[in-house]
């Protein structure tokens, strides 16, 4: 593109110089003007498409509000402000004195002394042409006196170039106008007939037909005035031409005429061609006066013109070269801030601005690494955050959540509003379970204590949760925090293990407490029976059989519930193996139906459901347990309506088997359903507390879930979820292991 | 925005330039060259062209013959056999050139055949404009050139020359229709 507008700008600047020089040379001038004038104008016109082109493409950048497009705008205005008004100046001055140097070409004395000098010259040849008339009246005066009535012209002998008198048969006799021309000093006499006929001629010049009258003389001859002209022939010479009449038969009518034709001296010839050349060319150039300035000033407009847009061209030219690289690195900035880091913009110059982008070039590079290394690190984060069993929450100073792991949206059971970016507390007040959380948070943020740690339990889809949340302040400037890195710790399990613990150290020392006196308690009765039985009356003897019988009876009772306390605190020992989950309920659902055979027991056992590993025989008894209660919460046991499917499920991110026995019953009253199954809760009146406990204790042994919850409608369910074919794993969020 | 303002430029300008064009136009009177008879003949066997033509010059065109700026009038003939189907053949061509000036000292009007070198004087610019419209004898080729039993087109055409005009002069000759003067092609048969 550089090339082509180097190329066309040296054209039409050649184009101008010819044109420059054409206008110095007429002779150049006639021929090539014009063609130079529409060159440069094509010229022109190419060069104003091309800026035309760029206008645009610079409007549209503005409009685009492309980077560089202002400084463009503003360096192109400098640009051309600078270019184009020296050269408008220089312009109106060069045509002020183009017009002005024409003008003195044109003086007016120089004017009326070229008028002067050509009057001055007609004046003298008419002086000499009078003579001359007066000369030729006279001869053709003569010629009338001895003319012949009729004569004619020997054409061959006007052919013969020999001949100089070609009217030999002329009356007057054939020297009669040689004799007369050598005489007048004419260098042609020529007799015409009143029809310009030529009749005879007598000639001193070469040329072979005689220089006859025009047809417009001859009328006026016709009319009878004589003629008398300058006439200027082809090499220029001037010769006086006189015409008049000749009556050659007086009284007859008929006339002819006589040509002459009379040489000027040579130097009156010489001064009058000198005068002539010297009028015509300067009244020609007077005629040519405006002309000429219109067309210097053409030219001139010509060259202003192709200054001004080569001007403009070279501006746009130089004001996008200049702006490229600060173009370049706006363009390069946005995408930095964009995010793109591989920006590297080429360096075109060594100077200051090649310095600048080279630094800018090497910023990206390093804010790249910098990335890469913050990318890294963030990801072995997230990794770690991943792998944490611990929920991990961090704010912002407006509470906002800018990271969240996987164990804190699981052990807060977050929904997809709590995303990085949402306000925290807004979702935790959002949803009715976390209100707790929100209520102990928002003072301990608003406060923007530096550390705090709270116990805050949650009531959450699978029950109580117990979560130790310990609160720390992110490095701040100044008083105000700049936000907090939440950690949770769900310790329900760890609470429950503590209370399970206890409780089997009490029912421990209970059953060793209590168990070690009750056999001599019942031996002694026994034997205070048989020693005194026998000894006593009727009714003394049947009072001391029934207080012995009572005696014995508790301490059996006692004995049952000391020797189920003692299983609770046993440690287990489970044999595992693979087990039928859905022939064990069948197995005990038959043992209830053949108790209870009124009753409805409704199963919906999934069929493809797969063996787990597990303690047949202590699986059985959480089945009997629950099974039995199921029956046993309904008004009319015998009448009971017991609903029991098995599925597999996911749960905690395993698959599970899920065991659900629901009943008809009354339900459970909430309070009771928050501590269900410790030892010693029972809904029933009579039982040891023991049995809901005994269910939690062998299903947490298979890793498994078991929860208790009031139906919408009517009765309870319990539902139980035991682990398929491994244990979850250990970085997974355990579930919660206390129930409902 | 930049470019409607360029555009809205462009278009006063050009209204401008029209409006001019529409100032100036009628106030420059344009010359007509009428061709009102022309036919050949053939003397001394030589095919002669005779022909009448009216000119009517333009004040522009006066002024300058006036002011001694010679005018060069083209006389361009063309002889075809005309053919149905397929374009004509061209037999020959011919140009010749005439120029009328005047002459300051005598006051004469010249008309110069630029070809074989006649001069024509006259005493007024009106005479030397007749005779100009007056061609007579005016050899264009040898008769065996063009002998055939088919009647052949000739073509004529009188024009003034600009480009002979004075180099100041051409381009303003150019844009002006004061100096447009061209009598259009006059076509006739010729006899057998």
């Amino acid at each position: 593109m550089l090339g082509a507008v180097a190329l066309l700008s040296l054209s039409l600047l050649g184009s101008l110089v010819l044109m420059s020089a054409a206008m110095q040379n007429s002779a150049r001038f006639g021929a090539l003007y014009s063609v130079l004038l529409l060159s440069n104008t094509a010229g022109l016109l190419a060069f104003i498409g091309l800026i035309s082109i760029n206008v645009r493409r610079l409007a549209r950048q503005l409009r685009a509000r492309e980077p560089g497009a202002r400084l463009t705008l503003r360096m192109l205005v400098i640009f051309v402000a600078l270019a184009v008004l020296p050269v408008t100046v220089l312009y109106s001055f060069s045509l002020d004195f183009l017009k002005r140097g024409i003008d003195s070409w044109f003086d007016v004395q120089i004017g009326q002394a070229l008028e002067g000098a050509l009057e001055l010259g007609r004046e003298a040849l008419d002086l000499r042409m009078r003579e001359l008339l007066s000369q030729t009246e006279a001869m053709a005066e003569e010629i009338s006196q001895g003319a012949p009535e009729r004569t004619t012209l020997n054409l061959d002998a006007l052919r013969d170039p020999d001949s100089i008198v070609v009217a030999s048969a002329w009356t007057p006799g054939p020297a009669v106008l040689d004799t007369m021309r050598a005489h007048s000093g004419a260098d042609e006499l020529t007799l015409l007939s009143s029809d310009g006929e030529p009749l005879a001629t007598s000639s001193r010049i070469s040329d072979l037909i005689p220089h006859l009258p025009a047809e417009a003389v001859l009328l006026q001859i016709r009319q009878g005035r004589s003629y008398i002209g300058l006439d200027p022939l082809r090499d220029g010479t001037l010769f006086v031409r006189v015409v008049v009449n000749v009556n050659v038969a007086p009284g007859s009518g008929q006339r002819r005429v006589l040509h002459a034709l009379y040489p000027i001296s040579p130097r009156l010839n010489r001064l009058a061609a000198t005068v002539e050349d010297a009028y015509a060319k300067y009244h020609e150039l007077d005629y040519l006066r405006d002309k000429l300035k219109l067309s210097f000033a053409m030219t001139l407009t010509m060259v202003l013109l192709f200054s001004i847009v080569t001007a403009v061209w070279a501006a746009f030219y130089s004001a996008r070269r200049l702006a490229a690289p600060i173009r370049d690195l706006a363009t390069g900035t946005a995408a930095v801030a964009a995010g793109d880091y591989t920006t590297s913009l080429p360096v075109q110059s060594n100077d200051e601005m090649g310095f600048l982008v080279s630094s800018f070039n090497d910023m990206t590079r390093r804010i790249g690494r910098a990335r890469v290394e913050v990318e890294t690190q963030r990801e072995y984060l997230d990794t770690v955050l991943r792998q944490l069993s611990s929920g991990v929450i961090a704010l912002d100073d407006s509470a906002r959540i800018t990271t969240l792991n996987d164990s804190a949206a699981h052990m807060l059971e977050l929904g997809d509003e709590a995303r990085p970016g949402t306000s925290f507390l807004a979702a935790c007040q959002a949803d009715p379970h976390l209100l707790p959380l929100a209520e102990a948070l928002a003072p301990l943020i608003e406060e923007q204590r530096r550390q705090w740690q709270e116990q805050i339990t949650l009531f959450a889809s699978d029950g109580r949760r117990v979560l130790m949340c310990r609160g720390t302040a992110l490095a701040a400037e100044g008083d105000a925090a700049r936000g907090y890195v939440i950690v949770f710790e769900n310790i329900t399990a760890i609470i429950q293990g503590q209370r399970d613990a206890a409780w089997s150290e009490v029912a421990r020392r209970l059953a060793h407490e209590i168990k070690n006196p009750l056999t001599p308690i019942q031996l002694a009765a026994e034997r205070l029976r048989q020693k005194y039985l026998k000894k006593l009356g009727a009714e003394d003897g049947e009072a001391l059989e029934r207080l012995t019988s009572t005696i014995v009876q508790q301490v059996d009772t006692m004995k049952a519930i000391v020797n189920t306390f003692s299983d609770y605190a046993k440690t287990p020992t489970i044999s595992r193996g693979a087990v039928d989950i859905n022939a064990l309920l069948s197995g005990v659902i038959e043992l209830f139906r053949s108790a209870y055979p009124g009753a409805t027991v409704e199963t919906h056992l999934a069929a493809d459901l797969p063996p787990l590993s597990g303690d047949v025989t202590r699986l059985r008894q959480v089945m009997n347990n629950l099974i039995k209660n199921a029956f046993e919460a309904s008004p009319e046991p015998a009448n009971a309506h017991i609903i029991i499917s098995t599925s597999t499920t996911q749960y905690a991110q395993a698959d599970h088997v899920e065991i659900r026995i629901e009943d008809r019953g009354d339900g459970l009253p909430e309070q009771l359903l928050q501590n269900i199954f410790e030892p010693y809760v029972s809904s029933k009146a009579r039982g040891t507390g023991l049995g809901l406990a005994i269910v939690k204790k062998i299903v947490e042994e298979h890793n498994g879930v078991v929860t208790l919850r009031n139906n919408q409608d009517q009765g309870a369910v319990a539902i139980i979820r035991l682990p398929l074919d491994k244990e979850p794993a250990q970085n997974e969020p355990r579930p919660m292991k206390d129930a409902v | 925005m930049l470019k409607r303002s360029v555009m809205l430029s462009l278009s006063c300008s050009l209204r401008l330039s029209l409006l001019f064009m529409l100032l100036w136009l009628p106030l420059a009177h344009a010359g007509t060259i009428t061709l009102t008879a022309a036919n050949e003949h053939i003397t001394n066997d030589m095919v002669m062209i005779d022909a009448d033509a009216d000119f009517q010059f333009s004040d522009d065109a006066i002024n300058a013959i006036n002011s001694g700026v010679p005018i060069t009038i083209e006389l361009d003939i063309r002889v075809a056999r005309p053919r149905k189907l397929l374009w004509d053949t061209e037999l020959l061509s011919a140009h010749r050139e005439f120029v009328i000036e005047r002459h300051a000292l005598s006051k004469q009007y010249i008309i110069a055949d630029q070809i074989t070198g006649d001069r024509r004087i006259h005493g007024s610019l009106e005479l030397a404009i007749d005779d100009l419209g007056r061609i007579r004898n005016l050899p264009i080729a040898e008769a065996r050139q063009l002998e055939g039993e088919q009647a052949l087109e000739v073509s004529m055409r009188l024009r003034l020359a600009i480009r002979s005009l004075p180099g100041p002069l051409i381009p303003v000759a150019y844009v002006s229709p004061g100096w447009h003067m061209s009598s259009g092609w006059f076509k006739w048969q010729t006899q057998q």
